[in-house]
């Protein structure tokens, strides 16, 4: 199987298992699933007698493909899912892919941006304070607390410092980079230690070469590989941290769409957002695999 | 010096935890009504005689109960009578802030019990699995821990409807402890092949006992740092669910409730600055402890 291929599997794997847990989730919530869809589309009144709500329920099961035993409706989410279709939304029957994609890019362009400013950070920060005296314990100190501070007070804390400019999707990027970018700094600084004590950095010095070259050129290319698992999590960071960010900072994006489909019970557009979330994780992460095996042969062979 | 000071703040949150009934309420811990000495009795403060007494805690305020009859004010700001401050619904601040405590530090407790079990199941069940069962096995615990912790805690709450804090730390957990038992089976992997446990087998141990006595200690330092990693996950988590109106239900007081509220009005500095900085002291301490074994081995 080529790299590319199992990408694609990957990713589709990660798509199908999401469907299948979640489904299964929600044949585990209490009550049949006709009955949460016809409460979610608010089409079972509070008072209705017993009869006519059985009538709603089997009516609305009937609509949303929703009657059978929970095999048959198992099998029938997947089968959706497996051809990118995966049915009407509970709350409006709109498809739940229309529903979703609305500001979705704007979610997925601020998740990568966040990636890219969060890995700059968390490199730039070590290279420079590796040079200092004490520079490692103050990055463990900030790279600490950055990781500590809850999203939501960031957001207060950018609101509250420039409400104007607070809400722009920079502000988010820039308050979504922080924890992840003290992470990636955590983890460079560590590798950055250990290799400043290795034979190479001692014979590198030996031959005049300067600290701040050997962090560059070498240190640095032997700590890369080690930051693609990291460049993935950052990813399904920004992604998980979207429907707060959003919300906090009043930004349109999948993450709000997200909270309102939970909030209701719209199981579709639940498992559609966060489908397509894990599906891209698994691209960004089996992408990172890559680009790790090409920068650091050896772990071709220890695959 | 950090380790110290994590744990002392960690003691403190245990204590408001445990305590908050003693630390925040509108009823006497002691009282005397009527000659008899009783232990928390349900009467209020204005049911007291001139001859009762009563031992009060220090804020003697109810976190739950709302007062309309315009006792407290929605929304004041810090004062003598209410430190500080007072909700939208004119709850004390701190007393929801000490009993908010008891929510998170349960959250916590629950999901890292969890994981910790689910790290080490899972984690020995790999490294003594076959090659294919390994395969298969790792690929699932793979898939688990890449999916963001918030993510999964939110999707997987709405679609079964459960947002009690056993259900949230449940969620939670999931994730963690599969990335956990990633690294409890490469540890035991490493173990049971070590000369010592070759040693031991030798000597005719049983599997059991080469598990028991030779490899888990050995996976000891990674689970405890896994552990605390998952609590200041619980922490954070707690906070982002309430936030999004997504985490215990009212009228539960959590530290994400406040932080929630003090976005719905104007940003106000005492809802919001007293609740973030509980979550971010507590999950940093949970993280300086997470990062002590490292620092310490450096």
């Amino acid at each position: 199987m080529t790299a590319a291929a199992r990408l694609v599997a990957r990713v589709a794997a990660a798509w199908l298992a999401t469907w299948l847990v979640g489904w299964s989730l929600v044949e585990l919530a209490p009550g049949a699933p006709a009955e949460t869809a016809a409460r979610t589309a608010a089409a079972l009144p509070p008072d209705a007698a017993q009869a006519g709500r059985a009538a709603v329920i089997d009516r609305v099961a009937h609509e949303l493909a929703l009657d059978g035993n929970a095999a048959t409706r198992a099998a029938r989410a997947l089968g959706r899912a497996a051809r990118l279709a995966p049915g009407p939304s509970w709350r409006d029957r709109r498809s739940a892919l229309t529903v979703a994609r609305p500001h979705a890019g704007a979610t997925v362009a601020r998740a990568l941006a966040t990636t890219a400013l969060a890995l700059a950070l968390g490199l730039a920060l070590p290279l420079a304070l590796a040079r200092r005296r004490g520079g490692a314990a103050a990055l463990a100190a900030l790279a600490g607390v950055a990781i500590a501070v809850p999203l939501v007070w960031l957001c207060h804390l950018a609101l509250a410092i420039a409400p104007t400019h607070a809400l722009s999707s920079t502000a988010a990027i820039a308050v979504t980079a922080l924890a992840p970018a003290a992470a990636i700094a955590l983890h460079l600084g560590a590798q950055l230690t250990r290799a400043d004590t290795s034979p190479l950095a001692i014979a590198i010095a030996a031959r005049g070469v300067s600290r701040r070259r050997w962090h560059a050129r070498h240190a640095l290319a032997l700590a890369a590989a080690g930051l693609a698992p990291l460049v993935a999590s950052t990813v399904g960071f920004a992604l998980a941290a979207a429907p707060v960010v959003e919300r906090a900072l009043a930004l349109p994006g999948a993450g709000r769409t997200l909270v309102a489909a939970a909030a209701s019970g719209d199981a579709p557009v639940v498992l559609t957002l966060a489908g397509a979330a894990a599906a891209l994780v698994a691209l960004v992460s089996g992408g990172a695999q890559l680009v790790a095996r090409a920068l650091d042969p050896r772990l071709e062979g220890a695959r | 010096m950090i380790r110290r000071l994590a744990l002392a703040w960690l003691a403190l949150v245990a204590l408001a935890a445990l305590a908050a009934e003693l630390l925040a309420s509108d009823r006497a811990i002691v009282a005397s009504l009527g000659g008899e000495l009783r232990w928390r009795p349900p009467a209020p403060r204005a049911a007291f005689t001139a001859d009762d007494w009563g031992l009060w805690p220090p804020i003697a305020y109810d976190p739950i109960a709302v007062r309309t009859a315009g006792e407290l004010t929605p929304l004041a700001p810090p004062s003598a009578a209410h430190h500080l401050g007072t909700d939208d619904r004119g709850r004390d601040v701190a007393a929801r802030l000490i009993h908010g405590a008891r929510t998170s530090a349960t959250l916590a407790a629950v999901a890292t019990a969890l994981a910790t079990a689910l790290a080490l199941g899972l984690g020995v069940a790999l490294a003594r699995a076959g090659t294919t069962a390994r395969a298969l096995g790792g690929a699932a615990v793979d898939a688990l821990a890449s999916a963001p912790a918030l993510l999964v805690a939110l999707a997987a709450g709405a679609l079964l409807g459960a947002h009690a804090a056993w259900a949230l730390g449940l969620l939670v957990a999931v994730p963690r402890g599969a990335d956990t038992a990633r690294l409890v089976a490469a540890r035991l992997e490493v173990e049971l092949a070590a000369p010592h446990v070759e040693a031991a087998r030798a000597l005719g141990a049983s599997p059991l006992s080469i598990l028991l006595r030779h490899a888990l200690p050995a996976v000891r330092p990674v689970v405890g740092a896994a552990a605390a990693i998952t609590a200041a996950t619980a922490v954070l988590s707690e906070a982002a669910l309430s936030f999004l109106g997504l985490g215990p239900p009212p009228p539960t007081p959590s530290w994400g409730e406040l932080l929630a509220q003090a976005t719905q009005h104007d940003l106000r500095a005492w809802l919001s600055i007293p609740a973030g900085l509980a979550v971010t002291l507590t999950a940093a301490a949970l993280f300086a402890l997470a990062l002590a074994p490292a620092r310490a081995s450096r």
